[in-house]
């Protein structure tokens, strides 16, 4: 089979997938389990979360303009909107990490002395990292689905289904830059620090921005959460242009990134 | 392999200096210097994984920078510091390289682990160090590279496993590959080397081979008379550096570089009674080239 170090990068997380696929089951079905006991409550809770000051709905998820208990509100609120992207975006920064953590080690220098180029080298490991991550959030989707199902939460598949692509996007596009960052310095810590950054940094501007603070909304288009609405796919059940935006910047730092490794002196171990 | 005035600076540090060498193919060329020296540095340009500062390397006609894939088809390398990947058998790792380097059909590699003793089926994070090199020579040696790249090659490996490995660089030597050896132990490179480079600070400070390079040194002779023989008669006679009497009265000691000849034709009129002389070794020559250029 072609592609050896792609096939590689996968079958070797066959553990990974395996607990982090467990873990976001749980999260889920606990998440959603929970929505027909709230669902009795939910004039008083909207109406408690109405008087909370813009900035702190935005921060804790609830902002958007949509009722946090209602249907669209709930998923987008506890599924979408915080918890699915943080634990796709510390997978995806760990995977995108990971190349230039092989590179520190020494691994890398042992594939790069065959005839392989590094940008293909980068590209069979992204690849890999994208398969990993759609497989979490093909767990994500199946498991909402059948969750909205079971508690009768009025949400269509097609809604979750472009919710989930939404997220793997945006996480895909929050992996591409440590990769970047990676594939610029070689160094392990400054991708995943430049990841992690990017995502809380992004998420905090947005949210700010969302509650009307005048400076966050001058520098929101630095976020990358800004391109993401998933509250208006969850209505529309339908893919928004926003989708390519984040499509964009994951394509870009990738190409970036392939730039980036094959313009320097590899770390050695 | 053509290395033409390879310069390379981590910042203000000048790992190699102006270095030019060739390496005729089918040759076991032999590059010694102690740690720091340039000798990783020089090999890691040469497979693209460092970009010289300055100056080209050559492989096959093509240069390394530019065709640096299509040179690594033809290339191996076992890295000094060898790390690979921990939750492989030695079997699939060497399978993947078999893959990346798109090797069909029967290879070698059954083989040489025999050879060497290697366990392909364990996790290669469950090998001691000399075992997870033995899987590194294995994967270097199959498929047939016309240019072998090893660095410190026997680090860590018991005698034995090191007889054999000398063995098989020279049996890839006389299937026509050029095999580049680089280490600071002298006994790994002196016992299987054609030619050798040795250098120092970046720089080249001699090649040669191992005749060549020995000749160059002061032996020690032993030379033992019936009586007494003064050792100022000695002292003008071309190439000898050195002459000294040694507790017994009878024997001297001569340092000489170059060839001994002269020595002996003057020694013939004294009719000495016994001669011994010592085998000088790459070390002392290493040692030699240390103590006479810095």
């Amino acid at each position: 089979m072609m592609l050896p170090i792609f096939r590689r990068s996968v079958t070797t997380k066959k553990w990974w997938l395996f607990g982090w696929t467990t873990g976001i089951i749980a999260l889920i079905t606990l998440t959603l389990g929970f929505y027909p006991s709230f669902r009795d409550q939910a004039d008083d809770f909207n109406e408690m979360v109405e008087k909370m000051p813009e900035g702190i709905k935005s921060l804790i998820g609830m902002g958007g303009g949509v009722e946090p208990l209602s249907p669209v509100g709930y998923l987008s609120h506890e599924i979408f909107a915080f918890v699915l992207p943080s634990i796709l975006m510390i997978a995806a920064i760990g995977l995108g990490g990971a190349v230039s953590g092989d590179e520190e080690s020494g691994i890398l220098e042992n594939y790069y002395s065959l005839p392989l180029s590094r940008p293909r080298l980068v590209l069979e490991r992204l690849g890999a990292a994208v398969v990993l991550l759609g497989s979490l959030g093909a767990v994500a989707c199946i498991s909402t689905v059948v969750l909205a199902h079971l508690v009768d939460l009025g949400v269509g598949i097609a809604s979750i289904v472009w919710a989930t692509i939404t997220v793997l996007v945006l996480t895909v596009a929050i992996g591409s830059i440590t990769v970047f960052v990676g594939g610029l310095s070689g160094r392990r810590s400054a991708a995943i620090a430049t990841g992690t950054t990017v995502a809380i940094a992004g998420y905090i501007i947005t949210s700010l921005a969302e509650a009307g603070i005048g400076f966050f909304r001058a520098i929101r288009f630095l976020s990358v959460f800004s391109l993401y609405n998933v509250v208006d796919v969850l209505r529309a059940g339908a893919p928004r242009w926003s989708l390519l935006g984040l499509a964009g910047v994951a394509a870009g730092f990738t190409m970036l990134a392939l730039l980036a490794v094959g313009r320097r002196d590899l770390r050695r171990a | 392999m053509v290395v033409e005035s390879v310069t390379k600076k981590f910042g203000a540090t000048m790992a190699l200096d102006g270095v030019s060498l060739e390496v005729p193919a089918g040759c076991v060329f032999g590059l010694i210097g102690p740690n720091g020296s340039g000798k990783t540095t020089l090999i890691r340009i040469a497979l693209d994984l460092l970009r010289p500062t300055a100056g080209t390397i050559s492989i096959l006609g093509l240069d390394s920078r530019r065709r640096g894939v299509e040179v690594r088809t033809h290339t191996s390398y076992l890295p000094g510091n060898l790390v690979l990947p921990r939750k492989l058998t030695g079997r699939q790792y060497i399978n993947d390289v078999a893959r990346l380097r798109r090797v069909h059909g029967p290879s070698d590699h059954v083989e040489l682990a025999e050879r060497l003793h290697a366990d392909l089926d364990r996790p290669i994070g469950q090998l001691s160090l000399g075992n997870r090199r033995k899987i590194g020579l294995v994967s270097a040696l199959s498929h047939g590279p016309r240019l072998l790249f090893l660095d410190e090659p026997t680090a860590g490996m018991d005698p034995l496993v090191q007889q054999t490995f000398r063995r098989l660089v020279r049996e890839a030597a006389d299937r026509g590959a050029t095999v580049f050896l680089s280490s600071h132990v002298l006994d790994e490179v002196q016992h299987v080397a054609d030619r050798i480079a040795v250098v120092r600070g970046g720089r080249i400070v001699t090649t040669g081979t191992v005749d060549e390079l020995t000749s160059q040194l002061t032996r020690t002779f032993r030379v033992s008379f019936d009586n007494y023989v003064d050792p100022m008669l000695f002292e003008t006679t071309p190439n000898v550096v050195g002459v000294a009497a040694e507790t017994n009265p009878h024997d001297l000691v001569f340092n000489v570089r170059g060839t001994a000849g002269p020595l002996f034709e003057r020694l013939a009129g004294f009719h000495p009674c016994d001669v011994h002389g010592a085998e000088p070794d790459l070390e002392d020559a290493f040692l030699d080239l240390y103590r006479t250029r810095t």
